[in-house]
């Protein structure tokens, strides 16, 4: 690896981790399927990065991070896993075991910049109490973003650069047993990843769908766009038969009849404002994550050209709103946006002379709808519609297709961007009787049903294209050819045998005997370590 | 007393980590949620009861008609996780005679009078003094944001 590549490397990974992801970097940039593949482009081979970043981002299809708490820094995981395969040699499956302890110490640097940043809400604080609308991305977006700047590059840029030179000889150290057995191991760390997705999906209706999905892989080979496809089909087909009588898109349940008390929609604020608002919260609203107020600093920046609209002529005005909006505020950014849009709305009916809004009861409104959003967002976004395209264009990237990776960055991009700009006009437009209409609407649930349904379907599809285990147990029965499970049983009857089995093991462990994820990892680590030594997995 | 299998104090009450997580491990069906300023909101009540997923129940009570609640006889197959904002209530349910050895600690947030206590959880004073008196009674305190995280006892954290 030259200097430049593994500059470049740990630019990327700070790219993946940072504010200037247009408000979708944490479900593209950040994620190994798509880090994997630019690393890869960096590396002189992006085929091949597409690959490893698929096999990567297995592990952490259901990451979801809700309300700040991470189970692994997926993004060195990407980068790192990478450049061991294209540059340090080591094979795929090799790098997934690999990735996992390095996911983990990159958690590390999570943790210190949620910490480290709460030095720069006091600054904020500052610009606030001067209603300083014009410096105040300084302490939200220019300190927190230069200490990740100056921390990610470092760590990434050691990593790579120093790490991938020795993995090699490392490795050979360790000889090929070792390997052999780290190779196993990553075959099946995938089973964690989609156990830890199923959690999420695998109930009641969906069940059958895992198992159809398997089998269509086992059986007919179909690849994952083929899984893919059939499975929309017949999610559409089994969601039409569940319900016949349903009608309307998502958001249209909410006629204008449903317009709350609170809407004062464009009377003082224009159109212009209300764009430059919500772009300001995609941008910016993970900008300054911190413990203290997690996303309170992002929300009053996103109020910010509303303020000045408002207030351009009073300091003391806008150093009082700017204050009130730092108050603690932590929400799922895409469906929460929403709240950011009806807050925009009663300040400007408290503008107009709206007396009965008071500070308390914006607080209030504010306080009181950001967890159900949060619960909602995490589940639809993190639990349902990402681990679903991930594993479809997983599926396409595996063949070292690049358009896995950028037909994935498209869709998502694009789907993020729709819920964020429709949450956002709904709050702001509509307001909060509109807001709790449609969580109440049933439609939600709907979606959550129907993308269950298809996602165990390509998950089942996954296991069989992604989850390798094999046994190289044989028994002595007197012929003279030795009964070889794998060959003469599992190979037989259902190939994927193991891999299936190991999945719902890890399922069940994870699920019904409550044993933590990384708990479960590292009993494939030792499973795959005893069972690889001891010649029982091939 | 009703089958409680967790109770938690988090002042965003329903949210990702307990949409997400906690009742994907527990087989939660039904959410206590006990605050006297919230259950005199009927629109709040819709919007967490909307927030939770199908399956689950969600009640909401002011502290007086909780007590009752929770020293009922318990129903064959209901699973109760009680959610509160701060832990004066879950004082207040222990005085009453709710009987539990764990209470999870998830997030509380910054306001004036309260002081950053550990990571994303803030409490004043008064709150602090609570926590105490609820581990004076025998009672572990556990912050935990979801059921993978490390448990840390705050007792560790006073």
């Amino acid at each position: 690896m030259t200097l430049l590549q593994g500059i470049l490397l740990a630019l990327l990974y700070y790219l993946g981790n940072s504010t200037w992801g247009l408000g979708v970097g944490w479900w593209t940039l950040m994620r190994p399927l798509v880090l994997g593949f630019l690393s890869g482009i960096i590396l002189g081979d992006p085929t091949q990065g597409a690959i490893v970043g698929a096999q990567i981002n297995i592990l952490y299809l259901g990451f979801i991070g809700a309300g700040g708490a991470v189970p692994g820094d997926i993004a060195l995981a990407g980068v790192v896993g990478t450049a061991f395969v294209i540059s340090g040699g080591v094979d795929v499956n090799t790098a997934m075991s690999l990735a996992v302890p390095v996911g983990l110490l990159g958690t590390v640097i999570w943790v210190t910049k949620l910490t480290v940043n709460i030095g720069n809400v006091r600054m904020a604080e500052k610009y606030a109490a001067q209603g300083d609308t014009k410096k105040f991305w300084i302490a939200d977006v220019v300190m927190p973003q230069l200490f990740l700047f100056v921390v990610s590059f470092i760590a990434c840029f050691v990593i790579v650069y120093y790490g991938v030179a020795y993995i090699s000889d490392v490795l050979n150290f360790l000889g090929d047993n070792v390997v052999g057995v780290l190779s196993t191991i990553g075959g099946m760390l995938p089973a964690v990843g989609i156990a830890l997705t199923l959690k999420s999906i695998f109930k009641g209706e969906s069940i059958p769908m895992f198992f159809l999905g398997f089998m269509l892989v086992q059986y007919f080979h179909l690849d994952m766009i083929a899984t893919g496809f059939l499975s929309l089909v017949l999610t559409i087909i089994y969601m039409q038969l569940k319900n016949k009588d349903e009608e309307g898109g998502l958001f249209s349940s909410v006629g204008s009849d449903m317009i709350s008390q609170e809407q004062a929609a464009y009377a003082l604020l224009d159109k212009k404002t209300i764009k430059r608002s919500w772009f300001r919260w995609i941008m910016f609203n993970q900008a300054n994550y911190n413990y203290e107020r997690m996303q309170g600093t992002g929300f009053c920046h996103a109020m910010l050209p509303v303020i000045e609209k408002l207030y351009p002529n009073d300091p003391q005005k806008r150093a009082e709103r700017m204050k009130l909006h730092m108050n603690f505020f932590n929400t799922e950014p895409q469906w929460g946006a929403c709240i950011i849009g009806l807050t925009a709305a009663l300040e400007e009916k408290k503008a107009q002379g709206g007396e009965e809004i008071s500070d308390d009861m914006i607080t209030s409104i504010k306080s009181s709808l950001m967890g159900p959003l949060a619960g909602i967002g995490d589940t639809i976004d993190g639990g349902v519609i990402t681990p679903l395209l991930l594993t479809l264009f997983i599926g396409i990237s595996q063949s070292g297709n690049i358009m896995g990776p950028i037909g994935y960055i498209v869709m998502e991009a694009c789907i993020m961007w729709s819920i964020y700009w429709f949450s956002y006009k709904l709050g702001y437009e509509k307001g909060s009787d509109a807001i709790v209409t449609l969580l109440e609407s049933g439609k939600i649930n709907k979606l959550i049903l129907g993308a269950s349904v298809m996602g165990c379907m390509v998950l089942g599809g996954l296991v069989g294209n992604f989850v390798t285990l094999s046994t190289a147990l044989s028994f002595d029965v007197g012929g003279e050819i030795p009964f070889i499970l794998q060959e003469q049983l599992f190979d037989v009857i259902l190939p994927g045998m193991l891999p299936l089995l190991l999945t719902l093991l890890c399922y069940w462990m994870i699920t019904k005997k409550n044993i933590s994820s990384m708990k479960v990892i590292a009993l494939i680590f030792i499973a795959g370590l005893v069972g690889g030594l001891l010649g029982i997995f091939a | 007393m009703k089958n409680v299998l967790i109770t938690r104090i988090d002042d965003r009450l329903i949210h990702g980590q307990v949409v997400t997580a906690w009742i994907k491990v527990y087989p939660i069906n039904k959410i206590l949620i006990i605050d006297d300023e919230l259950s005199k909101n009927q629109l709040m009540l819709r919007i967490y009861k909307a927030a939770a997923p199908a399956g689950v129940e969600v009640i909401l009570m002011n502290q007086m008609d909780a007590a009752e609640f929770l020293l009922d006889e318990p129903l064959k197959g209901e699973n109760i996780m009680v959610l509160v904002k701060v832990p004066e209530v879950i004082e207040m349910m222990i005085e009453k005679g709710l009987r539990i050895s764990k209470v999870i600690l998830g997030g509380m947030g910054a306001t004036e009078k309260r002081k950053r206590f550990n990571r994303n959880v803030s409490a004043s004073d008064d709150e602090v003094a609570s926590f105490k008196r609820i581990i004076e009674k025998g009672i572990a305190i556990i912050y935990q944001l979801v059921p993978n995280d490390r448990e840390v006892d705050v007792k560790d954290l006073l």
